[in-house]
């Protein structure tokens, strides 16, 4: 009698593995094309809500200005300052107001040289519930400073 | 038969696939233009006085606005009309409907027009703006934008004048 008894061999079961192989690759591409596709999109925050519209106007890769509970974000020069700062009191702008100013005209020089228009348009974003005098303020400003054309980022409806 | 292992391969495949999905986003954005601010190329001194047709949009109360088109030159005129304000996050489609019907009124009356101006008063908010500008450009696409002082002046004289 055998001290340690054979153990019946179990069959071994071999996993067809290719319908799954075939839609990880399906799923794969499908999001690789969707990210792709969607690099050249502004980057909207999911704290703010952007407006709808029915508008079928495609996004354009521009520098993004986001307004947003009274903060200006300038991703161009990477500085956030108060909307207050953007605002001339008595024609003046504050210092930190001249110092966006002065940041945002080098930069649109740099794009005037190279003789290039991508630099001289700009993406809008804000919160649906912002008010107009806001809006108007920092529009003004971005025109004061010498972008030619604001692009008001909004969420596409169907209805 | 040589068998291939291929657990190595689908963990990556599936961490992957994992952080595409959480990256992706599915949400279809937009954008509408405000063109380039630009001088009047007018040559000829004796021509008829510019239009010049603005829209102007402001509240009446909380629960209403009144969107107003009002034009110069040799007979001066405007169209206006009221209507009820939704939440913000809600589009106001009857806000669009109307602004396409009273452009296309200034339309039918002066068809060369190819531009408007915009006024809106302070308090107005961002997603009525999109959806006046909405309702416009399905008749003009162009759009500058006015300060909010001549609606609240607009707002003022539509107001002492009792209309």
């Amino acid at each position: 009698m055998d001290m340690f008894p054979r153990r019946k061999a179990k069959p071994i079961t071999n996993v067809n593995l290719t319908p799954i192989m075939d839609i990880f690759s399906v799923l794969i591409i499908f999001f690789v094309k969707a990210n792709v596709l969607s690099a050249n999109a502004v980057e909207v925050p999911a704290n703010v809500k952007v407006p709808k519209s029915i508008s079928s106007e495609t996004v354009e890769t521009a520098p993004e200005v986001m307004l947003y509970n009274d903060e200006v974000n300038l991703k161009i020069i990477n500085r956030t300052v108060k909307i207050d700062d953007l605002i001339k009191t008595k024609g003046e702008l504050n210092d930190r107001g001249r110092y966006v100013y002065i940041e945002l005209k080098k930069y649109i020089e740099s794009f005037k040289i190279e003789n290039q228009d991508f630099g001289l348009t700009v993406n809008f974003v804000s919160s649906n519930e912002t008010s107009y005098k806001k809006i108007y303020d920092v529009v003004d400003f971005l025109k004061s400073a010498g972008f030619k054309n604001v692009l008001f980022i909004a969420e596409v409806t169907d209805k | 038969m040589i068998e291939l292992n291929i657990t190595a391969f689908l963990d990556m495949m599936s961490t992957i696939l994992f952080f595409l999905l959480l990256s992706v986003s599915f949400v279809n954005m937009t954008s509408l233009t405000l063109p380039p601010a630009a001088k009047s190329l007018l040559k000829n001194p004796f021509a008829a006085a510019p239009l010049s047709p603005k829209i102007y949009l402001f509240s009446l109360d909380d629960q209403s606005l009144r969107l107003v088109v009002s034009w110069k030159g040799a007979e001066p005129g405007e169209f206006k009309e009221d209507i009820a304000r939704v939440a913000s996050d809600k589009v106001n489609e009857n806000l669009i409907i109307l602004s396409t019907k009273l452009v296309s009124a200034l339309l039918q009356k002066y068809p060369a027009e190819k531009s408007v101006q915009l006024s809106l008063a302070s308090d107005v908010n961002y997603q009525e703006l999109v959806s006046v500008m909405d309702g416009i450009r399905a008749k003009i696409s162009e759009i500058v934008l006015l300060s909010y002082e001549e609606s609240h002046a607009k707002a003022r004289e539509q107001v002492k004048g009792g209309i």
